[in-house]
Formats: C-alpha cells, sequence, structure tokens
C-alpha cells in the first residue's frame, strides 16, 4: 500500500513539475494583474507613481456614478443590436451555405474577410467610407438623390452608436455562420430530406426544423458574443473615441478614459473590476441554462 | 623635545594644507558645481541620458549636437507620436522607468508633479544658460513662457517644475484660391472674421477648421483672455457676465456657420485632409510640423493671417503654449548633472534658433527673430502681440474637470444645444480646488 501510495504522490509530484511553467505563467499574467488592479483600486492613484489608500471609496464612487451606468447602457444597446443582427444575418448564410447554393465554397471564404482583417483596416475603411462630406456612403446617396439619407453617421450624435454597432455586425457575422454553420453540417440529413418529402418549403424548413434543431448553439454564440462585445474597446475606439459627445462611450472605453485621460487611475480599476464581475455574471449563464434544461429534462423522463 | 617640535611643524603644515584644501574646494564648488550638487563642467559630466519627446523636430540630429560640447555624455532619443505619448509617460512613471528628459504636457504634467516625479529645476534655473546673452538659464526665457510652463503646477515653495520647449502660436492658415473666388478678404475684425464664414458657408465651403477633438477650446481661451483680461483669479464665479461672454463668442461663430456639426468631432488628420482637398477654406493650427504638412501637400496657393480680436481689444495676445510644450527633468535620474546640461542645450538660443529657421517653430526664448518663411510672419506677428496668461483671471480646470469640458460642454455650446449661460453653468464645479 504504501508503494501504491508513494508511487500517486510522485506521479501527482510529475505532473505539477509539467503544469509548473503553465502555472507560473497563468499566475504572472492573470492572478497577480487582477490582484494588482484589486491593490490599485483601493487607492487614489494618477499612475504616475503615487498610490494614496482611499479602502473602498472607489467602489462607492462606482455604484453612484450616473455616467458608469450610462456607459453600461449604451454597452447593453450596444450588444443587443450586435448579438440579435449578426445571429440573424449569420443564421440566414450559414443556411444557404448548408444548401450548396452555387459557389458556396468560394463564398464561404469571402464572408470571412471582415472577420479576419485587422481591427486597424477595419476602422480605417469604415471612417474613410462614412466621411459626411467626401465618403463613399453618402457620396453614392447623393448621387441616386437619396440625400436626406445622407447622415452624419460617425460624427452625429443620435446616429454614432447606431453606427457603430453596425459596423460591428460587418465583423461579427462571419464568427456567428461559422459556428451555426459547424451546427448545421452535423444536423441529421434524414429529418430535412422527410421534411421536404412531406412538402416542408425552404422557409418553413429553416425556420421549423433547422433553427430549432441548432437552438443551443445560437444560445451559445449569444453568450460568448455579449461577453464579447462587454470587453470590446479596440473597433469602437479607433471608429469614435467614444464621442460624440461620449455617445458611444462604452464600459471598456469608460475605464479608459478614467484611466488614461483623467488620471483617476485607481478609480479606473474599480471600475474596471465591477465591469469584470458583470462579465464573470454574463459568462455563467451557459451554466445555468444548461442545468435549467438538464432538472427539466430529468423532470420530463421522469 | 625636538622631535615634538618637529611632530608640531608637521601637523601645523598638514592643518594649512587641509585648509587650503577646502578652501580650494570651495573655490571649485562655485564654478563647477552648483548648491544643489549639480555639476556644470562638460569634462566632469558623463555617462548616458534617456530624452523622451513626441517632438518630430527634436531628432538624431539635434540630440548628436550636446555630443560635441559633452563628449562623454550618450543621450538615447526615445520618440513616440504624441496620440500614445501620455499613456507610454504614464506606464513608464507607473514603473518607476521615468527617461532622464522629458517633454510633457497638460494632465500628465500636473499629476507627474503631484506624485513627486519632477526635478525642482529652480537652482539650476540660476546658473549659466548654455549660451546666449542671458546671465542665467532662468533669464533666458520669455518671462510669461516660464511662467505658464509652470501655471498649473504646485509652485507654492518657490519651485519651477519645468521650462518651456519652443513656443506656440495660433494663425489662420488659409486657401488664397477660395477667398479670390468667394470675393472675400483677410479678416482684421471679428465682424469681418463672422462675414467671411457666412460667404464661405453660402458659397458650399467648410469655411474654417475647428479640429473639435483636440483643439476647439481654444476659441474660449482666446475669448476669455479679450474678456476677462484684467479680473482677478481669486474672484472668480461662473456667473460673471465676462467669463459668459467668451461663450457668446464662440456661440457667435457657430452661428455664423463657421464650422460644421461634425467638426466637433474632428482630429487633426481629418482637418488637414479636408483642407488639403479644398473642402474647407481656413485651417487655424499651430506651425511645427502642422504647417509643414500643409505646405507639403498643397497644390493651391496658402497665406496665413493673424486672427483678429475676438472681443475687439488689440493687440490681441495669443495662445503660447503654457503647459503644452514643457521640457521636465525627472528628479530621479541618475544622472541629474547630464540631464540638465540637456535641458539647457535643448533651450539654448542656438538649438531655438536653428529650429526656427528651418522648422516652422517658434522660441521660447526672449531673443528676436525675422521669419524665413512668408508663412511663419503671421504665426511670429501673433506671438509678438504677447502670449495669453489665463492663470491671472480663471483657475484651472481640474484634468477630469477639462475632459467634461472639451467633450461634453464644448460641442454642446457649438451644436446650440446649449446656451452660453449654461454652458458657464455646467463648467461649476469642474476647476481645480
Amino acid at each position: 500500500m504504501s508503494r501504491i501510495a508513494s508511487e500517486r504522490r510522485r506521479s501527482r509530484l510529475l505532473g505539477l513539475l509539467f503544469a509548473a511553467p503553465a502555472i507560473a505563467l497563468l499566475f504572472l499574467f492573470l492572478i497577480w494583474p487582477i490582484i494588482t488592479g484589486i491593490g490599485y483600486s483601493t487607492t487614489s492613484a494618477s499612475g504616475y507613481g503615487d498610490k494614496t489608500p482611499v479602502g473602498a471609496d472607489n467602489y462607492v464612487r462606482a455604484i453612484q456614478d450616473p455616467d458608469l451606468y450610462a456607459a453600461l447602457g449604451r454597452n447593453i444597446i450596444f450588444a443587443v443590436i450586435v448579438v440579435v443582427a449578426s445571429i440573424t444575418i449569420g443564421f440566414v448564410l450559414a443556411y444557404f451555405l448548408y444548401m450548396k447554393i452555387r459557389g458556396w465554397r468560394a463564398l464561404q471564404v469571402l464572408l470571412m474577410v471582415p472577420y479576419i482583417m485587422p481591427v486597424v483596416v477595419t476602422a480605417l475603411l469604415w471612417q474613410f467610407m462614412l466621411e459626411p462630406e467626401n465618403g463613399l456612403v453618402n457620396a453614392a446617396l447623393r448621387a441616386v438623390h437619396l440625400n436626406a439619407l445622407a447622415g452624419p453617421w460617425l460624427t452625429g450624435e443620435g446616429t454614432a452608436l447606431g453606427t457603430v454597432s453596425l459596423v460591428q455586425v460587418w465583423v461579427t457575422v462571419p464568427f456567428a455562420m461559422l459556428l451555426i454553420f459547424g451546427a448545421l453540417i452535423a444536423l441529421d440529413h434524414e429529418v430535412l430530406e422527410a421534411a421536404e418529402i412531406d412538402g416542408a418549403g425552404t422557409f418553413t424548413r429553416m425556420t421549423r426544423i433547422v433553427l430549432p434543431m441548432v437552438r443551443p448553439t445560437i444560445v451559445l454564440v449569444a453568450v460568448v458574443l455579449s461577453v464579447q462585445l462587454f470587453r470590446s474597446f479596440d473597433l469602437v475606439y479607433l471608429l469614435t473615441r467614444g464621442g460624440p459627445i461620449n455617445s458611444t462611450t462604452i464600459a471598456t472605453l469608460y475605464v479608459f478614459v478614467q484611466g488614461f485621460i483623467n488620471n483617476e487611475y485607481g478609480y479606473a480599476n474599480a471600475v474596471g473590476i465591477v465591469i469584470g464581475a458583470v462579465l464573470v455574471a454574463l459568462a455563467l449563464l451557459p451554466r445555468l441554462f444548461s442545468r435549467r434544461a438538464a432538472f427539466r429534462e430529468k423532470a420530463n423522463h421522469g | 623635545m625636538k622631535f615634538q617640535f618637529k611632530r608640531s611643524r608637521a601637523a601645523a603644515a598638514l592643518a594649512i594644507v587641509t585648509v587650503a584644501g577646502l578652501a580650494l574646494a570651495g573655490c571649485s564648488t562655485s564654478t563647477s558645481t552648483t548648491s544643489s550638487g549639480l555639476t556644470t563642467d562638460p569634462t566632469q559630466i558623463k555617462g548616458s541620458i534617456t530624452f523622451s519627446t513626441w517632438w518630430a523636430y527634436a531628432n538624431q540630429k539635434l540630440v548628436d549636437g550636446f555630443s560635441k560640447e559633452y563628449p562623454n555624455v550618450k543621450v538615447k532619443l526615445d520618440f513616440t507620436a504624441i496620440d500614445t505619448y501620455p499613456t507610454k509617460l504614464q506606464a513608464l512613471a507607473s514603473s518607476g522607468d521615468l527617461p532622464d528628459v522629458f517633454a510633457a504636457q497638460n494632465a500628465s504634467l500636473v499629476d507627474l508633479q503631484k506624485a513627486g516625479q519632477l526635478y525642482n529645476l529652480k537652482d539650476a534655473l540660476a546658473t549659466a544658460p548654455y549660451d546666449g546673452k542671458a546671465k542665467t538659464w532662468g533669464g533666458s526665457f520669455n518671462a510669461s513662457l516660464l511662467k505658464g510652463a509652470n501655471a498649473t503646477l504646485d509652485t507654492s515653495k518657490g519651485e519651477t517644475w519645468g521650462v518651456p520647449f519652443n513656443a506656440i502660436s495660433v494663425a489662420s492658415i488659409y486657401n488664397k484660391d477660395i477667398f479670390d473666388k468667394v470675393g472675400i478678404k483677410v479678416p482684421t475684425t471679428f465682424a469681418e472674421l463672422l462675414s467671411n464664414c457666412t460667404a464661405l458657408k453660402d458659397a458650399g465651403y467648410i469655411p474654417m477648421s475647428l479640429t473639435g477633438a483636440v483643439w476647439g477650446t481654444w476659441w474660449t481661451s482666446l475669448a476669455w483672455d479679450q474678456t476677462m483680461n484684467g479680473e482677478k483669479v481669486a474672484d472668480f464665479s461662473v456667473s460673471d457676465p465676462n467669463y459668459i461672454k467668451g461663450f457668446q463668442i464662440v456661440q457667435k461663430m457657430a452661428k455664423a456657420g463657421c464650422w460644421t456639426d461634425s467638426q466637433v468631432t474632428t482630429d487633426i488628420a481629418a482637418e488637414t485632409s479636408l483642407f488639403l482637398q479644398k473642402k474647407t477654406a481656413q485651417f487655424v493650427s499651430v506651425p511645427e510640423n502642422f504647417l509643414a504638412s500643409v505646405v507639403k501637400g498643397a497644390d493651391f496657393k496658402l497665406g496665413t493671417y493673424v486672427l483678429p480680436a475676438l472681443d475687439g481689444k488689440d493687440p490681441n495676445r495669443i495662445l503660447g503654449g503654457g503647459n503644452a510644450n514643457v521640457l521636465v527633468v525627472n528628479k530621479a535620474s541618475k544622472n541629474l548633472s547630464a540631464a540638465v546640461a540637456f535641458a539647457k542645450y535643448l533651450t539654448s538660443t542656438k538649438v531655438e534658433t536653428d529650429l526656427a529657421s528651418s522648422q516652422f517653430t517658434i522660441p521660447s526664448l526672449d531673443i528676436n527673430l525675422s521669419s524665413g518663411n512668408p508663412l511663419m510672419a503671421a504665426y511670429l506677428e501673433a506671438a509678438g502681440h504677447g502670449f495669453t496668461d489665463s492663470s491671472t483671471y480663471l483657475p484651472n480646470f481640474s484634468t477630469a474637470g477639462y475632459t467634461t469640458y472639451s467633450t461634453e460642454i464644448f460641442p454642446n455650446l457649438v451644436l446650440g444645444k446649449i446656451t452660453p449661460e449654461q454652458a458657464a453653468q455646467q463648467t461649476e464645479g469642474l476647476f481645480q480646488k
């Protein structure tokens, strides 16, 4: 027995030894920054070397900060538009690819371009296209006498958030399409063939048969996208820097402004922790859904 | 006894030598070491230092010029574009890796000083400059610019934290072809400026740049220097009619159509692009690399003019840069003597004169220069009127307060969403305490 115990101990130690580099990296790049961030969040640091402790003042301020709630509200609007539009368009495109329409292989590659394009290139491209005076979009609209539709896009307080969301949709659709397409090709073809024999049209098969079967994947995509969009920073920053008049200042941009423009580094860390807690809650949602689904299935079977 | 006498003689000789040595050391302190311990003799200054900046014209050739007089000092130049420079500086300050000599401005400058990262240059400013006629380094500067460089900092104990590296001046660069086509002339009064805006707008042009993302608030600064000049900062109130008048002046410009709504968010690159594409008739800008890029890219006739007084008080002072172009020394520098010597070199008559003749810059020293390029004439003339000194009549915005002012209040005023009175009221609580 002692030989077995010592073998087990040796085996465990060997495993730890092999895992040590990964654990060290995890600590260095994940745990340590979180600990440091929590440390900064209890100070009034400007980020320039000063660190006066203030306890939980930053968290109290964050909870009472209307600008933070406004940023979170904009983030929710941004996420809802992007998730709903990306999944809807992604599903339709995935279905057409699944139906193997003519040129579907080339189309599959082409449709991935927005997703793999570097975000700086995407931002520059859309900034040029949406420029109110000289941009391609407004020039095209004016050319067909639709001047009324030639809007300020990224430079208008009322239009900027919607415009940024649509640009994000353009980037995100390929991701949603790819995941849903993966779920589609795993479907049982016989079910669809049977439906076709029974006289179900394309639209009916898509909405009444295929859609329910890929619903778990769609839910997963929705949750993953939502978490990603709450972490989103680069595209929005490059397009509008949070303006005009803070109309596109989403949560991460709000943290950036507090930390690097207002030099309220301690407060920025506290807000970051709060937003992080929101993201963790979001990330736990799929687990909650799957537990409920499992519970319901168990209840149904008895 | 004889031996004791010899020993006494030796002791006396030693004492005399010691006293003489101390006296000589005292002499050498007064010539090559300052009262704060800095060495000033070039042969005694050795080692390496780092110089960080966003000034594109502070290039390697300029830096290498220092080595001619200080051959034992190696200077490493670290250039970062202005967009990311403050963030980089913040990261360096946080990790204790600030360069020995570096450029700083605005909010970064304030927070660096508050965090105790800056070296007090007061004693160094009392020593001789690198060159020039001034007796002291401090005396070589334009007094209002030196004051402006430290105006937002805590100098309650007589400290001087930074020196101005080149002044800025603001003028309008205009498209002569558009002016001729529309039939307007260079404005000499505020009323003419407004009527030009209306005429240009009616002709289908964007009358002038705003650069709302970065420089928009210049207009209120220029207006307040006219309306509030002579008032005392201790008496300041957001209800002061002269303070509100500054906002009214900007509102008049907006109503005259000087800017489009989109310009509240334009950055320098976008405005430069619109001007070079002949969409915007005038580009209100500082010189330096901005004027250089316009000169390089324009395929039309260019002119510059001094902005007219916004409230009729001539000669109107111009923005000098204040705390926008400041050179500072890291308090924790391991080679303070070399760092201060390099700062003196950068702000020397030779360097600033050379830059002014080749790089569209304006010296921060008290020297007279004639313009080498006709386009610089307006900038030098504006600088000759003197620089604004807002700290005498207006409290400084806090860092977060300025963000709120520049990203919300000012754009809303320009867009006509708030009145000047509302804009003034909304600035309550945004100033440094």
